[in-house]
């Protein structure tokens, strides 16, 4: 039995957060749900739990333990917001996956502060990739 | 978050300060909680693990659902399956961890570039390596030979610190002992003082 994957999402309270989360958490993924509000975390993690009772789903107010827990790591937070969580992810999230949910403009800013990361640029990454991300 | 590996690496080779921030960059870190698992049987081993903070155990499961356990992984040691991790065929092991840890991983992909462009971490493997023959050597001629009271004196020789965080039926499982077995010892032990 394969060991699930444990993705965190960071932004989770945000807009693209939570419907990036509610449609993740119908796959066999651990979820991480990271933001700095615990509040608004367990109710967004109420509602997906309401439409998807069998998810694994975790909420970490601390955004590098949450990303040190991850395999992948997905920032769904402004970019203006960006640099800031990178900053805190570094040391976390060497080799793991990363994806900003934005189309690759001026990505060297990004790969500066991830050096180490493996970044994905997608502002519409389907499910279908999802899917190939977590049986890698 | 590298402290226990800089102290591992540096107590067996010669490593400059760059060489060693290099290596750094190809390891995963990553948390794992209790009771969550690096490894489930059936699995490829994709990487192995060095221990920065806390315990895992590697075991097996027989047909009769016992859970003999082949090692305990704390602080400072390595851990994978490495048949698994060096052939792709599916493990026979779970490993599990025991409490809360920190761990670093490194794939197979990462590991020939850390020999290709940090040769003297041949080197180190290549002793951490040797003396894991020689220990398992000894274990086996112990597990022939030795009474259960020398396995236990052995065994919290071998991991000093460690006893108090290990639950009882798991070193009997580990010494090849039943429980009531390892009562009696620690029993007599403590009365002798």
């Amino acid at each position: 039995m394969a060991i699930k994957k444990e993705i965190a999402i960071v932004g989770a309270t945000e807009e693209t957060g939570t419907i990036l989360a509610g449609a993740l958490g119908h796959l066999d993924i651990d979820l991480i749900l990271v933001d700095k509000d615990n509040e608004q975390l367990l109710r967004v993690k109420k509602g997906l739990l309401e439409k998807a009772p069998n998810a694994e789903i975790n909420v970490a107010e601390c955004i590098k333990d949450g990303c040190w827990e991850a395999d992948i790591i997905i920032l769904a937070v402004p970019r203006q917001e960006e640099a800031e969580v990178a900053d805190i992810i570094r040391e976390v999230a060497t080799q793991k996956t990363v994806i900003a949910l934005r189309n690759e403009e001026e990505p060297e800013a990004l790969r500066e502060l991830l050096p180490y990361s493996k970044l994905i640029f997608d502002g519409h990454l389907s499910m279908a990739n999802y899917q190939l991300l977590i049986n890698r | 978050m590298f402290e226990l590996l800089a102290q591992s690496v540096k107590e067996r080779v010669s490593i400059s300060a760059a060489d060693f921030e290099f290596c750094k960059t190809l390891f995963i870190p990553k948390k794992l909680r209790k009771r969550q698992y690096l490894l489930q049987d059936g699995d490829v081993s994709r990487y192995t693990a060095f221990v920065e903070k806390g315990m895992l155990r590697t075991y097996t499961i027989d047909e009769k659902g016992n859970e003999p356990i082949l090692q305990f992984s704390p602080e400072g040691w390595w851990v994978a399956d490495l048949y698994s991790f060096l052939t792709d065929e599916p493990s026979q092991y779970n490993i599990e961890a025991m409490e809360d840890c920190e761990l670093l991983l490194i794939t197979r992909a990462s590991w020939e570039v850390l020999f290709e462009k940090v040769p003297v971490f041949e080197r180190y493997f290549r002793i951490l390596l040797q003396n894991n023959l020689i220990a398992t050597q000894r274990r086996l001629m112990a597990s022939l030979t030795e009474t259960a009271e020398e396995k236990y004196l052995k065994f919290i020789n071998n991991y000093p610190g460690c006893v108090q965080r290990m639950p009882q039926h798991m070193i009997a499982s580990y010494l090849g002992i039943t429980r009531e077995t390892l009562s009696r010892v620690r029993s007599q032990l403590a009365t002798r003082g």
